[in-house]
Parts: C-alpha cells; sequence; structure tokens
C-alpha cells in the first residue's frame, strides 16, 4: 500500500498544550476525517504540515518527503485549504492564479479554468468579493489545478448550509476518484463524515484515541450496542469520553 | 442497474449494496463478464465511503459472484455453481413446501409423506 501521509511519533509540549507521541498514516485515495474537540491538536498538526512551527519530535512525511526538510517539495504535492488562507484579496481569481501558479511545477492552467467554470466563479472577481463558500470552491480549483497527492483541509465546511455541503463533499469524491489523490479533513460537522470518510483519526488532548478505517467502527459499533440502525461518528465522541 | 442506500435499513450499507448487485445478478440485470462501476465511482453516487463500497465489493468476490482484474476493476462472473446450488436449493425447499402444504391439507401424516418419498425415490433411481 502507498502511503501518502505518514505522521510519525510526533511530540510538542508548549506551557498550556502537547502533543503526545501522534502517529498515524493515510493511502493513496483515500478521505480521512480527523475529528476531536477544540483543542485536541488538529489545527496545530496541520500548522505542523504546513511547516508553521518546526520545533516538534518525531516526522511527518508527505509522499516520502519530510514536511520540515523538505518544504519547498512538500508544499508542490501539497493542497492547504482553509477559510485563512493567504491570497492577494483584492486581485482577481485569475491574476492570484497566476501570481501564485509558479510555486506549482504541475500546473495546468486549463484544469484551472475548467474547475472555475465548473463551480460558476467568474475569473474575473476578486478575491475578497467571494462569497465564503465560493472563497472555498475558488481553493479547490487552484488546489485542483496543481494535482496535488494529498489535501490537507481544516473544517472546510463549517458554517455552511446542507446544500452547499452535498455539493462539497460532491466534490471531494470526484477529487478521489478523478485525481487519485488523499484527503485528510478536519471537521467539526461529523455528518459529513459519516457519509464519505474511509479512515477516522479522533485527536483528544492531543493524543490519537484511536485511527481505524470506518467499516471496523460500524462492525465495533453495531456489536457493542442495541441501536442496529445508522451508525453515527459523534457517537464516537462518547465514546471518546469514556475511554478517556 | 440501480443501487439505492436507505438510511432507515437495518442492513449495513455494505449489506445492502451485496444484496443489490445478488438481485441484479439473477434477474440478469448484470450480465457474466459485465464490468462492474469502479469502486471510487460507485462510492461518489451513492455519496458513501470507498472503504465502504470496496468492502461491499469484496464480499461479493469471495461469494464467487464477482472478478476482480488487477488495475482494471470488478467483473460479473461468468458462472457460479456454489451460488446457482445455493439458489437451487431454494428453489427446490420452495417446491417440497407447495407438495407439503398439499399434504397437510389433506390430513396426510408425516411417516406416509416419508414413506412415499422414499419409494418415489428408489422406483426413479431404478429407472
Amino acid at each position: 500500500m502507498e502511503k501518502v501521509l505518514e505522521v510519525n511519533h510526533v511530540s510538542l509540549t508548549w506551557p498550556d498544550f502537547k502533543i503526545d507521541d501522534v502517529s498515524f498514516s493515510l493511502e493513496k485515495g483515500y478521505i480521512m476525517g480527523l475529528v476531536g474537540y477544540n483543542g485536541a491538536g488538529k489545527t496545530t498538526l496541520f500548522r505542523l504540515m504546513a511547516n508553521q512551527y518546526k520545533d516538534y519530535k518525531g516526522e511527518i512525511l508527505i509522499d516520502g518527503y519530510d514536511c520540515r526538510s523538505q518544504e519547498a517539495k512538500v508544499k508542490d504535492i501539497t493542497a492547504f485549504i482553509s477559510d485563512d488562507q493567504n491570497f492577494f484579496f483584492e486581485e482577481s481569481v485569475m491574476r492570484n492564479a497566476e501570481i501564485f501558479s509558479h510555486y506549482y511545477s504541475q500546473w495546468d492552467s486549463q484544469v484551472y479554468k475548467e474547475y472555475l467554470e465548473r463551480f460558476e466563479i467568474p475569473s474575473g472577481s476578486r478575491i475578497m468579493d467571494l462569497s465564503r463558500g465560493s472563497f472555498i470552491k475558488f481553493q479547490l480549483a487552484f488546489a485542483i489545478a496543481h494535482h496535488p497527492v494529498l489535501y490537507v483541509m481544516d473544517e472546510p465546511t463549517a458554517g455552511f448550509d446542507p446544500v452547499f455541503r452535498y455539493d462539497f463533499l460532491k466534490i471531494i469524491q470526484g477529487i478521489v476518484a478523478e485525481e487519485n489523490a488523499s484527503i485528510l479533513l478536519s471537521t467539526h460537522n461529523t455528518s459529513d463524515l459519516d457519509k464519505v470518510a474511509d479512515y477516522i483519526t479522533m485527536l483528544d488532548n492531543g493524543r490519537v484515541l484511536f485511527s481505524k478505517d470506518v467499516e471496523t467502527l460500524i462492525d465495533e459499533y453495531r456489536n457493542n450496542s442495541n441501536d442496529k440502525l445508522r451508525f453515527k461518528i459523534s457517537n464516537l465522541f462518547e465514546k471518546g469520553r469514556w475511554m478517556k | 442497474m440501480q443501487i439505492s442506500i436507505s438510511n432507515m435499513s437495518t442492513l449495513a450499507i455494505y449489506e445492502q449494496i451485496v444484496n443489490q448487485v445478488k438481485d441484479a445478478i439473477i434477474k440478469k440485470e448484470l450480465l457474466p463478464g459485465e464490468a462492474m462501476p469502479s469502486i471510487r465511482n460507485l462510492a461518489k453516487d451513492l455519496q458513501i465511503s470507498v472503504i465502504t463500497t470496496k468492502r461491499a465489493y469484496e464480499e461479493l468476490e469471495k461469494e464467487g459472484l464477482l472478478r476482480s482484474v488487477a488495475g482494471k476493476g470488478f467483473y460479473v462472473c461468468e458462472y457460479n455453481t456454489e451460488f446457482l446450488k445455493e439458489k437451487q436449493a431454494v428453489m427446490l425447499e420452495n417446491r417440497f413446501a407447495d407438495v407439503i402444504r398439499d399434504c397437510i391439507k389433506a390430513d396426510i401424516p408425516l411417516e406416509y409423506i416419508l414413506e412415499s418419498i422414499k419409494i418415489i425415490y428408489e422406483s426413479i433411481k431404478k429407472g
């Protein structure tokens, strides 16, 4: 199995927060949900992947490249998508791509244009004028156009209505099907993950409670519960509390 | 073939897919040698996880209904004796049930039914 993401024994300690020996991995072509309460360490992990902090033990590899020592290569093959990504907000969608595409070796402007069209984003509109939904879709179009092997998404659907979230899930499943990429997605809205996640990694207080595929989780749930109806990931939060 | 997933079903999602594919094969909506939709496309269409779709296909492969071709995907098996035997057994049971129901209606005791079956069995075997 081809590992796209390997998190190996990552630890760091701050005065009021720690990440404690976190390890998990993700194969090519799958979607992993990263869940946990606020302060569990999800966003911190994403920041380590983006090399915003270097002072930690262990290593994170994306497609075999070290996030700390091979940052340029890692950024070339990874897409970071969230509400607080830096773009030139006063410039147009097209101008932003002209500026930032130089950082990506696999950039394909034809693909970019196609996806802007598919997502109904006029290429002349300024980033600051985009709705939040369009801003996320713009980032997806930009990401797909540089053909990353891994998409890292921090709370991409937070605060959106069900229609957008339905759309969004279709899009990311399409990415997995057509681009053969993997997706690491953190979210509070676990009902999104109930539908499409292949693996769930649950963090709590900076530690991994478990990292399993959903079929295993569903089996465990059906064997240990009277509720034979639909398994929900939100049930795991109770389990997580209980395990503490 | 149209697969639909019900959230209200007591069956797991992968079981629902397995059952519906089986039905489609029996009804000949899926023909031997036919290519199945790719795991990832089916997952996308049904809005379920890839792992779940994969489990369903693997289950069908284990039962000998599908076969996987490396790098190409899953295909409906040409024929499957094990599966057909199972179906035949069910059909036979149904035919027996009909006869036995008639016997009960006619108040024929079990001993007599068994005895008759034995005699008929022997005479057919002798030819």
